[in-house]
């Protein structure tokens, strides 16, 4: 699997493993493998969620969420080899609940205090994107997914296709949307 | 405009540090976490498949008995018909269909908080099996290498140091890598600096035409370019080997930013712990004294 695995060697009885030798051995319950899968997973999942929520807290808490999860179902990892895809579907899953659970939080903050205040004086909402991640509030999930996956982890378009579940047709017209709207946002020069 | 893309996000979105790693790795026992899902259901861990029957069962049953059992109750709970004089052409159906309907779409089950189990696995990525090392080398005139290539002082750490090495067991790794590859006192991934203070890393990795890093990743694979950075200009020897045995492959030379003028691409093959080690040029310059990176093979 791609980069966001840390520079972590996974050790199985003192021998190198590939992260699918170890949920094998994990879900035969060898212990040691289950602790290394421990190291590469921590690694893996942080990463996403580091690179994708903010606060710091918050990206922690997710990440914990999801390896707790991860850790309660290894069982339902069809094919080892494909063990961080699986991974990551868990991921996206909860991810997709945070960002329900704080988008109705702001929405309730919003109503509540500034719903009713009418613009007297005409203040405009910021059109000019200077932060990455205000940027990227501004995509769509699926989009924001796409852009990060290709742009941030290092995936291939076609693995990270797979990995979200979709046709690669769909996947390419994703990215080249996000890669459009990010880039004008961001004020960088046009796609080649 | 990609490369600024890219690079803009990297720049914003730093990956965790080691810190987080730790603090994160220490909160959660795997072994732990793993039997819980054991203990809750007082039996090894629930089939994928059974999960949707569950639900499946119990919305058939909640269906059929809410659709057998409640409009005779309803009918029961319904005034007595009115008389006759009240005139009965007039009169609305003593059995309102609104509440049914209503009642109808109440047999949703519940998913319970872990609704993603339900959602359909994510299409799976072609694994494939490890293969024989193979890895070859062609010299760059001068590698042209974005940003990143400023040399590292020896000794000196940034965060390409970033998870270099193992923080717990690291004994446990050295002797694993004594094995597998002979090697002798220690191991190092990414980034390693001798005893002499001669630093040697990766500076960058090329998949597909995209760099990768940093973080540069410890799990390459076949078709990766990688491209290595001194600490000093000038000739360096440059060993690599695997399954213990270190072959030195030539000197090399480093620019004055230190870049090493040679790329190595991992080739069809290439499997396990890859090992290359570099030391600057001298009468005493030796394949296992040298600065060790090692690469794992995916």
């Amino acid at each position: 699997m791609p980069p966001p695995s840390g520079p972590r060697l996974l050790l199985l009885d003192r021998k190198l493993a590939s992260p699918a030798e170890l949920v094998e051995e994990a879900r035969r319950g060898n212990e040691v493998a289950l602790r290394a899968l421990g190291d590469h997973w921590t690694y893996r999942v942080l990463y996403w969620a580091r690179t994708r929520v903010r606060p710091e807290e918050d990206a922690l808490d997710l990440a914990q969420d999801v390896l707790v999860v991860a850790f309660r179902n290894i069982e339902q990892i069809r094919d080892p080899a494909c063990a961080d895809a699986w991974l990551y579907g868990k991921f996206r899953g909860k991810l997709s609940d945070y960002r329900k659970t704080k988008r109705k939080r702001s929405e309730l903050m919003s109503d509540a205090l500034l719903g009713w205040v009418p613009n007297w004086w005409g203040a405009k909402k910021t059109t000019e994107h200077s932060d990455v991640w205000d940027v990227l509030e501004t995509l769509a999930d699926d989009e924001r997914e796409a852009l990060l996956l290709v742009y941030r982890d290092g995936y291939s378009q076609v693995e990270a296709a797979d990995m979200m579940g979709i046709r690669r047709s769909s996947f390419q017209r994703l990215l080249a949307r996000a890669e459009a709207r990010s880039a004008a946002n961001l004020g960088l020069s046009e796609a080649k | 405009m990609n490369d600024e893309l890219r690079k803009a996000l990297y720049e914003a979105l730093p990956g965790p540090s080691e810190d987080e790693v730790r603090a994160l790795r220490e909160a959660i026992d795997p072994v732990k976490e793993a039997g819980e899902e054991c203990s809750e259901a007082g039996m090894p861990a629930r089939r994928e498949w059974r999960r949707p029957v569950a639900v499946g069962v119990v919305g058939l049953a909640a269906g059929l008995l809410i659709g057998l059992l409640l409009p005779r109750l309803l009918v029961d709970d319904q005034p007595a018909a009115p008389s006759p004089a009240v005139g009965l052409a007039s009169s609305p159906d003593p059995r309102p269909e609104a509440p049914m309907k209503e009642l109808e779409k109440e047999p949703q089950v519940n998913s319970g908080d872990d609704e993603d189990d339900l959602k359909p696995e994510p299409r799976q990525v072609a694994g494939g099996k490890p293969r024989p090392l193979v890895v070859s080398s062609q010299a760059l005139p001068q590698p042209d290498l974005p940003q990143e290539s400023e040399p590292v002082p020896p000794g000196g750490s940034d965060e390409r140091d970033e998870g270099a090495w193992l923080d717990d067991g690291q004994d446990a790794v050295a002797d694993a890598l004594e094995d597998e590859i002979g090697f002798q006192d220690r191991v190092a991934f990414a980034d390693d600096t001798t005893p002499d203070g001669f630093n040697f890393q990766v500076s960058a990795v090329i998949r597909e035409g995209r760099r990768l890093g940093p973080p540069y990743p410890a799990f390459v694979r076949v078709g990766d370019e990688i491209y290595f950075l001194a600490s000093q200009a000038g000739p360096i020897l440059l060993c690599a080997g695997q399954g213990g045995e270190l072959k030195p492959l030539g000197e090399v030379e480093a620019d004055q930013n230190g870049n090493v003028g040679t790329v190595f691409v991992i080739e069809e093959g290439a499997e396990g712990p890859l090992v290359f080690t570099a030391s600057p040029v001298s009468p005493d310059a030796a394949c296992s004294t040298g600065a060790k990176i090692v690469l794992v093979v995916e």
